[in-house]
């Protein structure tokens, strides 16, 4: 088992990772920008360094500075939480050269699934449902003409390097995707460093359904069943939920044997998460793998009790997964509310400042998992993730009254929070009946707040 | 570190084709180098230099004295190698582009120079010791 590990990142995860860490009994190391002198996660770890200005790529994108404070305090292992050099092959290749284990899967099965049209071949070619669209990346514009018209519009053009529902464009007509297709490219070069972009069939209505799965070294696989992130903002998740109001018991089996089964075929490591689709007809089709723990793993976790970061650092250590498929117990239901700085008022407008008192809420079911504090100067390089408030019950009913509860007694001062926000969605008459789906928010909740029989308004 | 444990490793360098090696036991690291010299260095197990710390946060010293900070993270030499002279003493007087001190990293060797000419007032790091970005290393008053 490891002696000590570097958390290379911030915020609420960095402080999620300690949290393991310590009741693991390893050894931590904080990395930290400057404007992140006063942060949590550097408070609670057993040493901090400093290593760079506010910039994330002066900072926590700094490959050369994470590593020598890896070197300097001597650590054997590094987890990068998500986001920032979590899917970075490189950074992983770099680790495995200095002998330091990185938690997670390795560089190549990272490139592997980074590059999202090729995964999607990979599925498709392992006889496993992926949505109408290009086979790989777009050859050319009458390439991705054809492809559309075949599959017929709306269509979304996707980065192949992006994921994390950054790089996409819906579009409706040829006109659009000629337009598209271009900004897209130009979006994707600049942000990730690549011109691909591949095509799919664009489904409306469809629930966002993803499927947490476990893999040790030695091709044990497992899943810990699902979660649906339908209710978005702009392909951004703010409320995740399980189990999935809309799966029976025997689809939950049939798509998490089809998740394990593309773990398998990548010959997956340690955790990870099977993304789907799932159309208002009840078809499923795979949309991407993310190669990382995500933000939403504490509904997981809720539900079946095991604790995920502990059991990546033990999957990254070598053990093996002491987890048989027969006895994942998924008990109860869980929901997940990401508290941003922003202003729903305004546009969700994003803005840092001093939080002059954070008193989170208690009680039975209730967790939040959170970096900041009464006194802490939110500041305005990173994103805007406050706290995650996440809430069990025995059933969605009682999760749902507890929300409200929790939500309720959440005091945040000196910010504008999603707060607000989240209380009209638990309001909303489709929400309360589990209907729920990708365009929930855009359609209307944000001008409609009681949502009515049914009908979403459209704006 | 005992004398007979440092014996030991002694010994173990000279017996085998190992040219250096360096063993961290309890706060205290020991590197012992092919040519038989043997450095004992204390080991601050908590990142930030803590000796600078204290003289900086009473700033009990002149307005005009300017501090060199590090701009990387590594370990801090005072000189060049092991068995050579260190690059400045308190008191010294320094150009601009001198070398004042070393950053280690990776293996890799960084030379930290003096921005412009002045005289090193206090050396805020004890040899051997980790610092992170921006930590002070350095206070000088600036040349007239």
């Amino acid at each position: 088992m490891f002696e000590k590990i570097l958390v290379a990142n911030r915020g609420e995860i960095a402080v999620r990772v300690i949290r393991a860490c310590k009741e693991l009994g390893i050894g931590t190391v904080a990395v930290h920008s400057e404007a992140d002198k006063n942060s949590l996660h550097s408070k609670l770890a057993d040493e901090a360094f400093c290593i760079g200005p506010a910039q994330p790529e002066h900072s926590y994108l700094n490959v050369p500075q994470i590593i020598s404070v890896a070197e300097v305090a001597g650590v054997d292992a590094i987890h990068p939480g998500y986001g920032f050099l979590a899917e970075n092959p490189q950074f992983v290749e770099i680790c495995e050269s200095c002998n330091i284990t990185f938690i997670g899967p390795p560089a190549s099965v990272i490139s592997q699934l980074g590059d999202k049209a090729a995964a999607r071949q990979l599925v498709m070619n392992a006889g496993l449902p992926v949505l109408p669209g290009t086979e790989n990346a777009v050859k050319n514009e009458q390439d991705a003409l054809s492809v559309a018209k075949k599959v017929s519009y709306p269509v979304i053009v996707k980065a192949s390097l992006g994921g994390g529902g950054r790089g996409m464009r819906v579009v409706r007509n040829s006109k659009e995707l000629r337009q598209s297709l271009k900004t897209a490219s130009n979006e994707a070069r600049v942000s990730f460093g690549d011109t691909n972009v591949y095509l799919e069939k664009y489904v409306e209505n469809a629930r966002h359904v993803e499927f947490q799965i476990l893999a040790d070294k030695y091709k044990n696989v497992v899943h810990l069943g699902e979660r649906d992130c339908s209710i978005q903002r702009r392909h951004q998740k703010l409320i995740e939920e399980t189990p999935c109001s809309a799966l029976s018991k025997r689809k939950r089996k049939e798509m998490g044997d089809v998740a394990v089964a593309i773990a398998r075929a990548v010959d997956y490591e340690n955790a990870g998460t099977v993304e789907f689709l799932l159309d208002q007809k009840g078809n499923y089709y795979f949309l991407e793998i993310n190669t990382r723990i995500q933000v939403e793993h504490p509904v997981t976790e809720m539900v079946t009790g095991i604790d995920l970061i502990k059991e990546q650092i033990r999957l990254a250590a070598g053990e093996s997964l002491d987890l048989k498929q027969g006895s994942v117990d998924m008990n109860g239901h869980a929901i997940e509310f990401r508290i941003n700085a922003e202003d729903p008022k305004r546009n969700f407008l994003p803005q840092g400042g001093l939080v002059e008192l954070f008193n989170p809420p208690g009680g039975p079911g209730v967790r939040v998992d959170s970096h900041i504090y009464s006194g802490y100067e939110v500041p305005s390089y990173y994103d805007s993730l406050l706290a995650k408030l996440i809430v069990w019950g025995r059933t969605r009913e009682e999760a749902i009254m507890r929300s409200k509860r929790a939500l309720g007694e959440f005091i945040i001062v000196g910010l504008a929070t999603t707060i607000p926000f989240h209380l009209d969605i638990l309001d909303n008459a489709d929400f309360k009946r589990g209907h729920v789906f990708t365009e929930f928010v855009s359609q209307g909740i944000l001008n409609n707040g009681a949502g009515g029989n049914g009908e979403q308004a459209r704006t | 570190m005992e004398l007979e444990r440092i014996k030991e490793l002694i010994k173990l360098v000279e017996e085998s084709e190992i040219n250096e090696i360096t063993i961290e036991e309890n706060g205290t690291r020991v590197t012992i180098r092919k040519g038989l010299h043997v450095e004992q260095v204390k080991v601050d197990s908590r990142a930030v230099g803590a000796e600078g710390v204290t003289e900086l946060e009473d700033k009990n010293y002149p307005d005009n004295w300017k501090c060199i900070v590090a701009p990387m993270v590594g370990t801090f030499f005072r000189a060049p190698g092991p068995d050579t002279s260190v690059f400045v003493e308190e008191g010294d007087m320094v150009e601009e582009g001198q070398t004042v001190c070393i950053l280690e990293a990776m293996k890799l060797m960084n030379e930290i120079i003096a921005e412009e000419n002045g005289v090193v007032k206090r050396i805020l790091v004890d040899n051997g010791c980790s610092v992170e970005y921006g930590q002070e290393l350095f206070l000088y008053e600036p040349a007239k």
